[in-house]
């Protein structure tokens, strides 16, 4: 631990104490956001993980159903199916704060009908992908919902951490060595005044004595 | 414009996106990860007027393709995670899961805990 680079004075003393105070109750409440945003991170990321399994399982299966379905068709036909839909998606967003992060929350709107094309140059197994496609966005948007969550606390959380740690293992022992370093200083300039006072005092009570005792030879 | 509703995208290879631009996402193809960087980070960036007039994120979700999201480097993911919208998700293309989301989870985990507790 180093001492900081201060004069040993009281004045320094005092200012140093205060800010130990300051910084242990700075520490103290980093302390407890950190809990907080982990225990809301441990929640929030446990459902990201098993989300994202169920998700990318869903997604593989309707991919699929796609690439089967496009197999039928001819390229040409199933883009101009597919390229002006009347399907519209739109997303309501709330931002909701959490120990001063602030988290997304996102709520779907869809209007209109995806199944926008003639029957006639299309297969029925197109209808099926795109239904399963649509059966997946509600989850693909929840699971962005909780993935952006936890990134965000995850961020935040990091940040804290260092924050604690940096009180914790370096502002506070390098401010409690000062102010030992401090204290020592000043007990040890009051010692040696106390011992100066005394050897002063001493001498000029010699001195004294010794002057009593040729005024009395002299007047012997 | 003055609405409240953030718009969709996903960017991808023109035989994954088709899907969803039935959906009514905003869907752009591409078909190298250069363009596939310049296109998400315009998505990123692109503000739309508000409800109240203020400026705003258009989009609030980007899809990426795993392919892609796996190489965008970290200077990319300092720019796009810099505000709260909007969320570049990955997503499994047509050939599955490379399991890069879910390492992008644990990442997640070690960033905040200090360590993969999982496993």
């Amino acid at each position: 631990m180093a001492k900081l680079n201060v004069n040993p004075t009281r004045m320094e003393l005092l200012n140093l104490k205060k800010q130990i105070k300051t910084a242990e109750r700075g520490h103290k409440l980093l302390r407890d956001k950190q809990d907080g945003l982990m225990q809301k991170f441990m929640e929030i990321i446990r459902e990201a993980r098993d989300l994202r399994k169920k998700v990318e399982e869903q997604l593989q299966a309707a991919f699929k159903n796609f690439v089967q379905a496009s197999a039928m068709m001819y390229p040409e036909m199933l883009e101009n199916a597919l390229m002006y839909p009347s399907a519209k998606v739109s997303l309501e967003v709330e931002t909701k704060n959490v120990m001063s992060v602030r988290i997304p929350n996102f709520k779907l709107k869809q209007e209109g009908n995806v199944l926008n094309y003639g029957y006639l140059q299309t297969s029925g197994e197109l209808d099926m992908a795109l239904e399963a496609f649509q059966e997946i966005l509600p989850k693909l948007i929840q699971l962005a919902e909780i993935e952006r969550q936890a990134e965000r606390l995850a961020e935040e959380t990091e940040k804290t951490r260092r924050r604690v740690n940096a009180l914790e293992h370096m502002l506070l022992p390098n401010l409690k060595e000062t102010v030992k370093f401090i204290s020592m200083k000043l007990s040890e300039a009051e010692r040696s005044a106390t011992t100066g006072v005394m050897r002063i005092k001493a001498s000029i009570e010699k001195q004294a004595a010794e002057e009593a005792a040729k005024a009395e030879l002299a007047a012997a | 414009m003055g609405n409240n509703s953030y718009k969709l995208a996903i960017v991808g290879t023109k035989d994954q996106i088709l899907g969803f631009t039935a959906l009514g996402m905003t869907a752009i193809a591409v078909n190298d990860f250069e363009t596939a960087r310049e296109k998400i980070l315009g998505l990123v960036s692109s503000n739309v007027e508000g409800a109240s007039g203020e400026m705003r994120k258009e989009y609030a979700i980007i899809f990426v393709m795993e392919e892609y999201a796996r190489q965008l480097g970290k200077d990319d993911y300092k720019k796009i995670n810099k505000e709260a919208l909007p969320a570049v998700i990955p997503i499994p293309g047509i050939k599955g899961s490379t399991g890069y989301g879910r390492e992008r989870v644990k990442k997640m985990v070690e960033q905040a805990v200090g360590s993969d507790i999982f496993g």
